[in-house]
């Protein structure tokens, strides 16, 4: 079996901890997880699928290969107009390239796409976190009306058409049909197999001095230091995966672009907000919308920081096209509370504050937010499989 | 042979103050032009076409596979649908002797033409040619970014203008949101001396006044390469672009 | 859980009408426009085509995009009369809401999810403005129904047959009454008992030859929990509904009184003339014994049924707007 990576078998750790308390004195957040490197990516017990002696999935597995060429399969989707690739598409580092990410035909996105790198190692999927685990994040986003417009007893019996996927499901899975539930098992499947834990980051941090520039440890040291960022990007995917409102910007499609109004409205209804915050909201309400809690108006799950390189424009709004911008927008103290008149209190965090980087120290924080991304990681596109005439009976 | 300004140019020479902007192209009267020549070749293999399955509307876009050929190359290795440009003129030759494309055809569930060039905001049509609905996609294409130009839905033939106005760079990509496996692009040009490649990878960019200038070519899949070409004379420049792939 | 006001949008029960004219006018526009289907490919008019009758003119119909269908489009024309929808008899009772409620949610049909629907009605300050005045409310899903439902009260031609013209339509009117046997199930004014009758017509095979025909059949047995759904090879019918054994391969009289204007015939369309169809007629069973001559004089019966269709227009639809004041005005 092909082995997907080269990985030292016992990866080293090297905690740095943040020198800051004097930095931000006054202001809260005790322990902090260190920074270190990606080891392996859990794997559920109830979706087994193939890994090397150091536990990281194999892109060889029949399942995996099934999942993939899901992953791409458009008939999943209502009108056969979209794939999972369309919006996490390897051409533009497993995301869509764009600030609101592409949406079902005739609809309009909010958000901005989260990219599949690395997915598989975040305990809850969606700015929102809405979803607990990659299986049901794909069904989600498959089904839901503005992203791929699905109906699983539709796919099921589409893909039951296309002998090929009947005999990969009856190879996997050992049913004689495909079966709904086993579709977003390969997906999940392979999406394990996105993952790059050998960044020049990580080398680094297992031990190889000479895997960062001197600007790229020049800025990891602003990053645990004047920059503050491991306040809330710590441990090793750069983030604490809980939610903070920082004050991003609107996007200006909101009050621009009819059919991103019309999903607006359509999710703050859908995910059931009492009425006058849906008839008074002009922004997005993050985590709130799962929520329901006035406490969560404007906070979103920090975004991981891996494969930044791919992965413009950033942010939940994709706000921000360049990593320039990004480090702009912390070094002014991050953006003002717009929720604060919906929630009836400040939910803006008090974990930014303007932080005075010097030019020289911008260059170099990016250097280190470029170092956590690999080499670009793209994959051969499969070759969809085609309907056939089934047999019946009289 | 000198060049001779003609009282024209000196009178918008000492017009510029600011900084040239790409928009600020002028048209003047020219003497002593020439060209520039050459050829956009490929050294290594290009991609086998990729082969996306027809899965809807397939009495219009046909049965089976569609065969996308993302890197086309002539039996001597030259290399098509590619842009060639100069990126930055202040003035020179008339519009209406560079390619300017008015429309982007859906037909047979295909972007026709498959690349061209535009003049920048110009409105153009956008036609749908075929018995069913098509949703053309345009990006601006920023680095590894892009950013939504126009997003039209077309259920029923007939056309619909647009205006073709990037904000910033040429780069547009066009994708069809009904049929993910259509795809077009246009370079939106600034100035005249936009060209695409004819079919062996050969260009020529003509009536070019005397100077130095950044010359690129724009693959959509391979990239985009530089370089300066200084004209001097009559005969102009000859210069070759080669693109690898290992 | 939805908040209580989420019924008033999109919940339970009509709004009372302020303006017929107007509810009419919006389900006018809302027929025509594509927007009612989930990616805006097709509307109601796409198999309902007022140049084809209110049928689509084929044999089989489409179905949203990436699928196909195995039933022959019904008719509009005339069915606010009905007390039976759909060829399998599924929704019964004089109210076309429910169906025309499914149409617009079914996946095999316009495919739109009904939240979504009323934002993008709320969009269109045309239609804002059209809710207002007939409903006195905003957008919501179920005015969208009440507004289609009026708007098919005038696909009406008149209960009241013409005088009979020529002595062959005469004839034919006595041999469908008599030796055709017809009003054994086209009975009364509108020419159906509304009864659900197998009458053996053949097959259509291009349902089971057609990779996305097949599909979509097997979505709908799946639904109805049709067993050994994965290889029946025939349309089962009305016994999807019921599962009543004698409903296996039955089908819902059709009402009659517009035949001429809506070929192909029967639920799946294998006849493309009313001559085929006589002819399917007097060959069954132990035969009717009819001579050619009488088999043209019902088809002339027939064809004579049919009235002046209904002077209904397209609706070119209006565009999504976005308020200036977007940020002041309330969602």
């Amino acid at each position: 079996m092909r082995r997907l990576l080269n990985i030292p078998f016992a990866p080293v750790f090297v905690g740095l901890f943040l020198v800051g308390a004097t930095v931000f004195s006054g202001a809260l957040e005790p322990v902090f997880d260190a920074l270190s490197a990606l080891g392996p990516p859990p794997i559920p017990a109830d979706n087994p699928q193939s890994v090397d002696e150091d536990g990281y999935p194999l892109s060889d597995d029949p399942k995996v290969e099934l999942g993939k060429i899901l992953y791409f399969e458009n008939r999943l989707s209502g009108d056969a107009s979209v794939s999972c690739a369309d919006c996490h598409s390897d051409q533009f580092g497993w995301s869509d390239g764009q600030d609101l990410c592409l949406a079902y035909q005739g609809t309009g996105n909010w958000r901005n796409c989260p990219t599949v790198m690395n997915a598989a190692y975040l305990d809850r999927l969606f700015w929102d976190s809405r979803s607990d685990r990659l299986e049901n994040q794909a069904l989600d986003a498959a089904t839901s009306a503005v992203e791929g417009h699905g109906n699983q007893e539709m796919m099921e019996e589409r893909l039951r058409q296309i002998p090929d996927y009947v005999a990969r499901f009856t190879e996997v899975f050992g049913t004689e049909w495909p079966e709904k539930e086993d579709i977003w098992r390969a997906i999940a499947a392979f999406e394990r197999t996105i993952i790059q834990p050998d960044t020049p980051f990580d080398n680094y941090m297992r031990g190889d001095e000479l895997a960062l520039s001197p600007d790229a440890i020049a800025g990891m040291e602003l990053f645990t230091g004047k920059a503050a960022c491991i306040q809330c990007h710590t441990g090793p995917l750069l983030t604490d995966q809980k939610f903070h409102n920082i004050g991003v910007p609107d996007n200006p499609l909101f009050a621009s672009d009819p059919l991103v109004q019309i999903t607006f409205r359509f999710q703050q209804y859908m995910r059931g907000v009492p009425e006058e915050i849906y008839r008074k909201a002009k922004t997005d309400l993050g985590v709130y919308l799962e929520t329901l809690n006035p406490e969560d108006m404007g906070k979103f799950r920090t975004a991981p920081l891996r494969y930044l390189i791919y992965t413009p424009p950033y942010m939940h709004n994709g706000a921000f096209f360049t990593l320039e911008e990004v480090v702009d927008f912390y070094n002014q103290g991050g953006g003002s509370d717009q929720v604060e008149h919906l929630a009836g209190m400040r939910t803006r965090t008090s974990l930014l504050r303007p932080l005075g980087l010097t030019e020289n120290e911008k260059r170099q924080l990016i250097a280190f937010l470029e170092s956590t991304s690999g080499e670009e990681v793209k994959v051969e596109r499969p070759v969809l499989p085609e309907y056939a005439v089934l047999e019946t009976h009289d | 042979m000198t060049f001779r300004p003609s009282i024209f140019t000196i009178i918008l020479a000492c017009a510029a103050s600011g900084p040239v902007l790409a928009q600020d192209y002028v048209v003047v009267d020219l003497e002593n032009t020439s060209s520039i020549r050459g050829r956009v070749t490929l050294s290594g293999d290009a991609p086998a076409p990729l082969r996306l399955l027809i899965t809807k509307d397939v009495e219009i876009c046909g049965l089976g596979y569609r065969e996308r050929t993302e890197v086309d190359v002539d039996e001597r290795s030259g290399l098509r649908n590619v842009v060639v440009y100069i990126e930055e003129i202040t003035e020179g030759k008339r519009w209406d002797s560079a390619p300017t494309g008015g429309f982007i055809n859906q037909e047979i569930c295909r972007f026709q033409p498959h690349i061209q060039v535009m003049r920048r905001a110009v409105d153009i049509d956008i036609i749908n040619s075929d018995a069913t609905l098509h949703n053309i996609h345009a990006y601006e294409l920023l680095g590894r970014a892009r950013r939504s130009l126009f997003n039209i839905s077309q259920p029923e033939m007939g056309a619909v203008p647009q205006l073709m106005h990037p904000r910033s760079g040429n780069r547009v990509s066009l994708e069809c949101d009904s049929h993910d496996f259509m795809q077009g692009w246009v370079f939106v040009a600034d100035n005249p001396y936009s060209v695409i490649v004819d079919d062996s990878g050969n260009f020529e960019l003509s009536q070019v006044p005397t100077g130095t200038y950044t010359v690129s070519v724009w693959h959509p899949k391979l990239g985009v390469q530089s370089r300066e070409i200084t004209i001097s004379g009559p005969d102009g420049a000859e210069t070759n672009f080669e693109f690898v792939i290992d | 859980m939805l908040p209580l006001f989420a019924l008033a949008l999109n919940g339970c029960g009509e709004n009372p009408v302020h303006d017929e004219a107007a509810l009419i006018e919006l389900g006018n526009y809302l027929f025509f426009d594509q927007r009612l289907s989930g990616d805006g490919s097709i509307s109601c008019a796409t198999c309902h085509d007022p140049n084809h009758g209110w049928a689509d003119g084929s044999p089989l119909s489409q179905t949203y995009p990436a699928s196909d269908g195995f039933r022959n489009s019904k008719s509009l024309i005339n069915v606010s009369s009905r007390t039976v929808f759909y060829w399998d008899g599924a929704y019964s009772g004089s109210d076309p809401s429910e169906p025309t409620a499914e149409m617009i949610t079914g996946k095999l049909f316009l495919n739109m999810h009904d939240y979504l629907l009323t934002e993008r009605m709320k969009q269109v300050p045309e239609y804002v403005a059209l809710f207002e005045r007939a409903l006195g409310a905003e957008p919501s899903f179920d005015g969208v129904i009440q507004s289609l439902v009026a708007f098919q009260t005038t696909l009406t031609t008149g209960d009241e047959l013409e005088s009979l013209e020529s002595a062959s339509v005469q004839r034919g009117r006595d041999l469908f009454g008599g030796k055709a046997q017809c009003s054994t199930c086209h009975s009364g004014v509108r020419m159906t008992d509304a009864l659900a009758h197998s009458t053996g017509v053949p097959e259509n095979p291009i349902i089971f030859q057609d990779p996305l025909r097949h599909t979509a059949y097997r979505v709908y047995l799946k639904e109805h929990e049709v067993e050994d759904y994965m290889t029946i090879g025939q349309d089962v019918g009305r016994f999807a509904v019921t599962k009543n054994e004698l409903d296996r391969g039955a089908f819902i009289t059709p009402d009659l009184r517009q035949v001429a204007d809506t070929a192909p015939f029967m639920h799946n369309g294998v006849f493309s003339t009313l001559q085929e169809v006589v002819r399917f007629y007097d060959e069954r069973g132990e035969g009717l014994g009819l001579t050619p001559t009488e088999m043209t004089d019902v088809v002339s019966f027939l064809e004579n049924l049919s009235r002046a269709m209904p002077e209904i227009s397209d609706m070119p639809s209006p565009a999504y707007q976005v308020s200036a004041e977007w940020l002041e005005v309330s969602n």
